[in-house]
């Protein structure tokens, strides 16, 4: 009876073994999660001149983010 | 950094979306623009704390009118200090006439250098690439890394949270990228030495606290990279680098594995992952981990390119050298 429980725990543990991890798997790990991705819920204008546009027409001022390296990219 | 600190702030996205006209842009280029895109952004920051920079950075955070009117400026990390600011500029421009809020005739297009023009490029794609320092399980999986406790007020760039840039293919690289929809099973192709190349030596960089070093061409010690096609439309994607600085003090050694899928000469799907261990900075770069540490890149197609999308990779400031790194 006892050896029969060794067999089973054994297999149990084979099956509950972690799968490897897919790629898949690690492009979830290595992009941002949703938490990261807050700042792009400010609709950023990424060119001067639309955003002088839209800022005359709505009647209000530009706000810019201006870093060495694109602030919406590599920085 | 800014995007965790400031513009995840709910009180400073807010004022922003409601009485703002956000723009994002990099530094790098307006300073050296001299166009009328370019001025107009110099006349801008006159005023301002960088009035003086000269050809040094002008980065920061500016309010200013459609026609160019300097209203205030900010360059830290503090919500309450950028909330302010924010708050100081709107009664400046509450006090203006209405014609410099919204000038009669319009602001028209500024003309701008076509060497300074990025734009991604047509009949090819664009592919999102994130990297993430990484750490393993006692499994040997690869894991985020647990930030440790910060104290209360630091707003430093730690560099935990994933990096973001762009791996731009023309419509040149997809031609000779894409297997032809006869080739056989089984049957291997290197991926061309250009793309292989520009791969590697731009977007295999440890860019998570801040703007990375790219490698040189003699520390690109080994690229590798290979199709084995699966499918008339699919074909996996393998490789390894090893990247190191002459004095050994920067590398990064790695494996890469993924697949794309392509229709009629179009790239409709991409993922790939690198993983291996990463060691040493920059200037720019300061406070890596010591010794060498798992660090991972990612790439997905981007199906849609648009907004934020759109910005070029951080590599293509000399274009020409990012197409064809050998140039470089």
């Amino acid at each position: 009876m006892i050896k029969k429980l060794l067999i089973l725990a054994a297999a149990v543990t084979v099956t509950q073994a972690a799968p490897p991890q897919t790629t898949a798997d690690l492009v979830v790990v290595i992009s941002p999660a949703k938490d990261e991705l807050a700042w792009l819920a400010i609709p950023w204008e990424t060119d001067l001149t639309v955003a002088r546009r839209k800022a005359a027409t709505a009647g209000r001022p530009i706000f810019l983010w201006e870093m060495d390296g694109h602030p919406l990219g590599c920085t | 950094m800014d995007r965790e600190f400031v513009f995840s702030h709910p009180e400073v996205q807010a004022l922003i979306r409601e009485k703002f006209i956000p723009l994002a842009m990099d530094d790098w280029y307006l300073r050296r623009q001299n166009d009328a895109y370019g001025k107009f952004f110099i006349e801008m920051t006159k005023p301002s704390p960088r009035g003086n920079a000269g050809d040094n950075t002008r980065q920061g955070r500016y309010v200013f009118t459609a026609s160019g009117k300097f209203l205030g400026f900010n360059n830290n990390r503090s919500p309450e200090r950028i909330l302010s600011m924010l708050r100081d500029s709107l009664a400046k421009w509450d006090a203006l006439p209405s014609a410099e809020k919204q000038p009669p005739g319009g602001t028209g297009d500024l003309s701008r250098e076509a060497r300074y023009l990025r734009i991604p490029p047509v009949d090819g794609a664009v592919v999102k690439v994130f990297t993430r320092v990484l750490e393993r399980t006692k499994e040997g999986k690869f894991t985020k890394v647990t930030p440790p406790e910060s104290a209360p007020g630091d707003l430093r760039h730690r560099g935990f949270d994933a990096a973001t840039d762009h791996l731009w293919l023309n419509a040149a690289d997809l031609k000779t990228l894409l297997p032809p929809p006869d080739a056989k099973p089984g049957t291997t192709i290197p991926v061309p030495r250009a793309l292989a190349q520009r791969i590697a030596r731009y977007h295999f960089v440890d860019s998570t606290r801040g703007e990375p070093p790219h490698w040189k061409r003699d520390e690109a010690k080994t690229v590798t990279l290979t199709l084995t096609v699966e499918s008339a439309k699919r074909a996996k994607l393998v490789g390894r680098v090893h990247m190191e600085t002459s004095d050994g003090t920067r590398g990064y050694i790695a494996t890469l594995d993924g697949w794309l899928e392509h229709d009629r000469g179009k790239l409709t799907a991409l993922h790939a992952v690198a993983t291996g261990d990463h060691w040493g900075d920059s200037p720019l770069t300061a406070g890596a981990r010591l010794g060498k540490s798992p660090l991972g890149v990612a790439f997905a197609l981007c199906p849609d390119p648009k907004g934020a999308d759109s910005i070029p990779p951080q590599g293509a400031r000399w274009l020409d050298g990012y197409y064809d790194p050998d140039r470089n």
